[in-house]
């Protein structure tokens, strides 16, 4: 072998060496260095504008806060998972739900919190199913969507829960005359509904005002009830009369307001549907006078409840803390919705939506959350659970929403703690 | 993450309101008729066709169960499925229903065009508007009330693919938008088009010139409800449902804001006016910057409606006429025109 030769083979061993090392200081180094971030989009169609331009961030911050929990508690166990919220406002109608959903699943999005209402929830129906992403409403409660084997989940007892226990709970008091004063949209159709079947059966009477709920104002609606009422109170006496009300955040406090100046109103008994449970009705976010109202009317109305748990607390703290501001009873739902995504993307094991809707139902089986236990029924919805009974109480110097007692959704009967 | 379900999001979106801004440039840019209604004839459209399609399939299917059901609905998708060629009859049939009713309607809306003018009647189309999305949501058994009515099947239901479905429904909204922009232009760039200007301009000198003002009035609405109604069937079919909420006054003014940003009483300008809101409502979403990799730390939603509020004002302050401001009818006689001047 000439001396060039052994050069040549030198400095190829050299080379050699040099790749090898390189290839396994690599491989080494990629051995040692922590795993590749995932991050996985959780879409949130939550409606910010129009009817829930009050209530619909308290909504969407919960949501976002459960989502940060879930991804510290992916840091601390050191796992390369993480989940992205995506925001859409779906703006309260069905264009706006489906141009939320179009635009999250262009996004890769394959697991939705929201939509909020039961007619977004139905004009996004059969495009979740199509494209099979699974979709987790916090706040629909129609009945007519209780389908089963669908990409559509619900973490909130339909309205026919609802309704009956409210009829059963005035039934309870003596009162046989229910003047009703709803939104005229899916959710007041639907609780009002169920409450004049329910409570007519009982051998009740309902008579039922509807009204426009982008009206703004109910001067023609409140004076309407007024003159009931006051027919009532002539006919049967004051005590067999009460007033049911199905209002959100503007349109409840305007009624209030009104209902104020109206003596016959003041001497009945009034309810409220679930959704009239919020802070938005006290003060300081209403006046004091409002509050005053519903104490001396001895307002009532139902809320899902399993009581405070650990959960419940912890939520409620954290989310006081975060945003200041106190949650409203549906953001509850909306943190739980939030998390139960969250888990069940965990528990497939992949992003994929066919995967995510298979485990679900087991997640929620085995999910106690804020709003309370998650098991869902044959149609992807939460089973109903009992209602809290709520009043309004003056306390230290604050008025504050008070459970008082609560509904048996199975056995009907009503138990009050005092 | 894919781009498409984006793309037929605003494509789709696009051709709808294209339809419809042309529709009230017609009566407006042209004819000087502020049809601030156009959504009362975007949901009689959309009404006509749903309805229609879903009573005929359930009376088809004859099942027993309620119609306004998301049961009744999957079974309504599922039947559009599997018979294509009836599907596509159905679709046809609802589209022609729509514009003859929107059609109709026109007509009779051409009544108080008759006695009242300018903001007066702006603001009883308005009116007529609000008091149609009322009734559709109080009266139950049209379509649902409040719930909406769900479950209507479009035209290319056979396909297995969504998004190959979606894309081929994208892509015939825009062939009839295209069809209606070229309606339209061949329209104001004849001696009709001259006709509607002149009412616009002075009623009483067209009337004067021995034109038959009303007549005309009553045309160009028949013409502008029935692309409108056009417009909501194949809004209907896109949503597949219809819901009583979505007809507000802002699809009015969502026609009004891309015609006026294009230019009045230029057809080209509306087309451009149409795609720039369109693209801009699209491209200022929290998942649009997701996908290029851009997280927003606040919620756009709200800078979104600030902006969007900011761009109509500045449209007004500044370019009063639109981006392409009106053009002189392109016909025979402007050419002559043309030529004799330049010698």
């Amino acid at each position: 072998m000439t001396e060039k030769a052994l050069k040549i083979a030198l400095i190829a061993c050299i080379i050699i060496i040099v790749i090898l090392g390189g290839a396994l200081g690599w491989a080494l180094m990629q051995a040692a260095a922590p795993p590749a971030m995932v991050e996985y989009p959780i879409g949130l169609a939550i409606a910010v504008s129009g009817p829930y331009a009050v209530e619909g961030p308290y909504r969407r911050d919960a949501a976002l806060m459960a989502i940060e929990e879930v991804n510290a508690m992916l840091e601390r166990a050191g796992s390369p998972i993480r989940f992205k919220p995506i925001h859409e406002d779906s703006k309260g109608t069905a264009e706006g739900a489906k141009a939320a959903l179009e635009a999250l699943a262009a996004a890769g999005v394959e697991v939705v919190v929201g939509p909020l209402s039961s007619k977004e929830v139905a004009a996004i129906k059969s495009y979740v199913d199509e494209h099979h992403i699974v979709a987790i409403s916090p706040s629909s409660t129609a009945i007519s969507l209780a389908v089963p084997d669908d990409f559509i989940f619900r973490m909130v007892p339909t309205d026919a829960a609802q309704g009956r226990g409210i009829a059963d709970l005035i039934w309870y008091f003596g009162h046989e005359h229910v003047a009703v004063i709803a939104r005229d949209d899916d959710y007041g159709r639907g609780v009002a509904g169920v409450f004049e079947s329910e409570f007519t059966a009982k051998g009740g009477e309902v008579y039922k005002i509807m009204y426009d709920p982008t009206a703004g104002a109910y001067p023609t609606e409140v004076s309407d009830l007024a003159s009931k009422v006051s027919e009532w109170i002539g006919t049967y006496g004051a005590d067999k009369v009460a007033v049911l009300i199905v209002a959100f955040d503007d349109d409840g406090r305007d009624i209030i307001s009104r209902a104020l100046t109206y003596t016959e109103l003041r001497q009945v008994h009034w309810f409220g549907s679930e959704s009239t449970r919020r802070p938005t009705f006290l003060p300081p976010e209403a006046p004091e006078e409002i509050a005053q109202f519903l104490m001396d009317t001895n307002f009532m109305n139902l809320f899902p409840t399993v009581g405070m748990n650990p959960v419940r607390e912890k939520f409620y703290e954290n989310y006081v803390t975060k945003y200041g501001k106190e949650p409203t009873p549906y953001s509850y739902f909306s943190y739980d919705a939030a998390w139960v995504a969250c888990l069940a993307v965990l528990a497939a094991g992949k992003y994929d939506g066919d995967a995510i809707k298979a485990v679900l139902p087991d997640v929620c089986e085995r999910y106690i959350g804020a709003s309370g236990y998650k098991k869902l029924d044959e149609n992807g919805d939460v089973m109903a659970t009992d209602y809290g009974i709520a009043t309004v109480a003056l306390e230290e110097g604050e008025y504050i929403w008070k459970e008082v007692g609560i509904w048996h959704f199975t056995t009907r009967e009503i138990t009050f703690y005092d | 993450m894919t781009i498409l379900p984006l793309i037929i999001s605003i494509f789709t979106f696009f051709g709808l309101y294209l339809i419809l801004s042309i529709s009230f440039n017609l009566e407006f840019g042209y004819a000087g008729q502020p049809n601030f209604g156009k959504v009362l004839l975007y949901a009689i459209g959309a009404t006509c066709a749903g309805r229609l399609v879903a009573t005929i399939i359930m009376l088809y299917l004859g099942a027993d169960v309620p119609f306004f059901s998301a049961l009744a609905a999957d079974m309504r998708l599922r039947w559009g499925a599997e018979n294509p060629l009836a599907t596509v009859g159905l679709f046809v049939l609802a589209l022609v229903l729509a514009m003859v009713v929107g059609g109709l309607v026109g007509y009779v809306l051409s009544y108080p065009t008759l006695r009242l003018k300018g903001d007066f009647l702006a603001i009883v189309m308005i009116c007529a508007g609000e008091v149609f999305r009322i009734f559709l949501k109080t009266y139950e058994p049209l379509v649902g009330g409040p719930f909406g009515l769900s479950g209507v099947p479009g035209p290319f239901s056979f396909v297995g693919d969504p998004n190959l479905k979606e894309a081929l429904y994208m892509s015939l909204v825009l062939l009839i938008a295209f069809g209606c922009y070229l309606f339209a232009q061949k329209l104001v760039n004849s001696p009709y088009g001259r006709l509607l200007k002149s009412v616009r301009d002075d009623e009483l000198a067209a009337n004067v010139l021995g034109k038959k003002v009303v007549r005309v009035k009553a045309e160009i609405l028949v013409i502008g409800s029935a692309m409108a109604a056009l417009a909501g069937a194949l809004y209907a079919f896109y949503v597949r449902g219809v819901f009583a909420e979505d007809f507000v006054p802002m699809v009015t003014f969502t026609a009004v804001t891309m015609t006026m940003l294009g230019g009045l009483a230029n057809n080209r300008g509306v087309l451009v006016g149409c795609l720039l809101l369109t693209l801009f409502d699209r491209f200022t979403r929290a998942s649009f910057f997701n996908m290029l990799g851009i997280t927003v730390a606040f919620d756009i939603s709200y800078i979104r409606y600030a902006v969007m509020g900011l761009l109509i004002i500045l449209i007004v302050m500044f370019k009063p006429k639109g981006l392409m401001p009106e053009e002189p009818v392109r016909t025979p006689a402007i050419e002559i025109a043309k030529e004799e001047l330049s010698k």
